[in-house]
């Protein structure tokens, strides 16, 4: 089953964790100033390594035979970054079957691990990370410097490479108009409030991704834990906000919601960016406790699998975005009228 | 005032350095120019993630994620108005990495760098931008094949005590002879007697335990 299947902590605010590594090989260049014979060498050797773990439950997947609309699938998943789809030599992703644990191999650097999970769950999914980036010290010659940490192509990943980070759905903050206030005070504290998909993504169905920035100068625990600590306080200031902001405008809100709930049910055309807003809706009525025809895991499938490129995958490349709009629509009703299994959406990598 | 390091938006964060025996400085500057120098004062955080006056305004949480001193120390050992763009003002000096060939150019135009080598061969450049956007140019985190000390606990959420490198007497004595192993329980007790009159204030006695150690270690040293 797929990790977004899962129900998750504080999954009313926090839809996912992710905890991300980077690691280089010594005296190897890093990827953008490697030779594609390089590139190849050193996916091997990460290759060997990993296939061989005790245990080891990840299956390689080389980027370059891949048609354009499996990779564009796998970013929808946050399984691979834009980077490595553009599947140059020696690009590869491991993934393991539950799709919450991937490594990248040849992205921004030789090797990033990455970890997932649903709901909020930081400590549980570093230490996942940080057990296969021991075993892969310990099996390859890591660059690292007693003064700089582990050294990362971009200066500013170097140290201890971690980057924490967590979906939240953040309507109310959005609604009041905010969002930029919370942007700024973050930033100020050392974290970056960003899109769904990273770096330049604009934010959609106010889901953002918040990441630590800083990871030189400050161990591993105490990231996580100042991390963590953080996190909570927007879980609870937007669930604060959102009690507030239902008992004043009780109707209004579930108007709106529910109006976004019969678009969702009935509607034969649905553009992704308005699919996305309405599910939106939808989560902030059944975290408000009034919609109770959907829960928060049907919701979490469907924002993973109502991608363009997911959708096309299920129906067949080649869709024109008319017809992607109708099958979307056709999902999307089917599981709120009950029809489909939610399992049904996940098991398509 | 306006700020004094872009010289066009409104000054509101205000710096002062002072220096025994000299004049204190005194710096002005914007929101922007501040955070990108990494300055994150924990005062300004005070009325809550989303600014003043409104619900939910949190007090607490970010005050000690660093210290306001390190940063100001930061933000004064930084060379003075620099960007990442700043980087490549050091004119005629285009030092090349001798493993990647990348040069100081190619490297401060896109902020990546060629290979592991790079960083001793730029660390003029590195350290300074690390010290205003990192919390320091000293990687405090694992070591390649250890464990980082993270530990799972209960799902109340309580935060760890902090995990400090204590020396158990057992770990101390493991492996040594009997007299060393009475000479080290004898300094061990001591020790614990001149932090218990430090304690008490009493320096007298304090001074005196202070120098019984220094003989008793001197002994050994000799040996």
């Amino acid at each position: 089953m797929s990790w977004y299947l899962e129900a998750g902590n504080d999954s009313d605010i926090v839809l996912s964790s992710r905890i991300r590594l980077a690691r280089n090989i010594k005296g190897v260049a890093f990827p953008n100033k490697m030779t594609e014979e390089t590139r190849a060498r050193v996916l091997e050797q990460v290759s060997d390594v990993l296939l061989k773990m005790p245990g080891n439950a990840l299956m390689r997947m080389d980027i370059a035979p891949l048609p354009q609309i499996d990779r564009k699938a796998l970013i929808e998943k946050h399984l691979i970054s834009e980077e490595l789809a553009k599947g140059q030599v020696g690009q590869s992703a491991f993934i393991s079957r539950d799709e919450n644990f991937s490594v990248m191999v040849n992205e921004e650097d030789h090797i990033r691990i990455q970890v997932m999970a649903p709901g909020f769950a930081m400590e549980n999914i570093y230490k996942q990370a940080e057990d296969l980036a021991i075993y892969l010290e310990q099996n390859l010659d890591i660059a690292f410097s007693e003064k700089y940490g582990f050294l990362t192509a971009y200066p500013s990943n170097t140290g201890t490479g971690l980057r924490a980070s967590v979906m939240v759905h953040l309507p109310v903050i959005t609604a009041i108009g905010r969002i930029s206030a919370l942007t700024n005070s973050l930033e100020k504290a050392g974290y970056t409030v960003r899109g769904a998909y990273g770096e330049k993504s604009r934010p959609s169905g106010n889901i953002y991704q918040i990441s630590n920035t800083i990871t030189l100068g400050i161990s591993e625990k105490k990231t996580i834990a100042n991390f963590a600590r953080m996190i909570n306080e927007v879980i609870q200031l937007e669930r604060q906000l959102r009690k507030e902001y239902y008992e004043k405008n009780q109707v209004r809100l579930e108007d709106k919601i529910y109006r976004s709930m019969g678009e969702l049910t009935y509607a034969r055309l649905l553009p992704e960016g308005e699919a996305m807003n309405r599910l939106s809706d939808l989560r902030l009525g059944v975290a408000c406790g009034f919609v109770k025809e959907i829960n928060e895991r049907q919701l979490m499938m469907l924002l993973n699998t109502i991608g363009s490129a997911s959708v096309m995958k299920r129906c067949g490349e080649g869709l024109l975005p008319k017809d992607c709009d109708r099958k979307r629509a056709e999902f999307v009703r089917e599981v709120l009228l009950n029809k489909k299994d939610e399992k049904q959406g996940g098991s398509d990598l | 005032m306006k700020c004094q390091r872009c010289k066009d938006r409104e000054a509101n964060v205000k710096i002062m350095k002072q220096v025994q025996g000299k004049a204190p400085q005194m710096l002005m500057l914007c929101d922007e120019c501040a955070r990108e120098m990494g300055i994150s004062i924990p005062g300004t955080l005070k009325n809550g993630l989303l600014g003043a006056g409104l619900p939910g305004a949190l007090d607490e949480g970010f005050g000690n994620m660093t210290s306001p001193l390190d940063i100001l120390a930061s933000a004064f050992a930084a060379p003075f108005g620099l960007g990442f763009e700043g980087l490549s003002g050091d004119a005629g000096n285009n030092v090349t990495c001798p493993t990647c060939g990348i040069t100081q150019s190619q490297f401060t135009k896109s902020g990546f760098l060629g290979c592991p080598d790079c960083y001793q061969v730029f660390s003029k450049w590195i350290d300074p931008m690390f010290q205003r956007t990192q919390m320091g140019s000293k990687h405090l985190g694992r070591t390649p094949g250890n464990a980082g000390g993270i530990e799972l606990h209960d799902e109340d959420g309580k935060d760890e005590p902090e995990i400090r490198q204590v020396e158990t007497e057992a770990d101390v004595l493991v492996g040594l002879s009997p007299e060393e192993k009475e000479k080290k329980q004898l300094i061990m007790e001591k020790e614990r007697a001149l932090q218990e009159a430090i304690k008490k204030e009493d320096y007298l006695e304090a001074a005196k335990l202070r120098d019984e150690i220094k003989a008793i270690k001197g002994e050994e040293g000799e040996q």
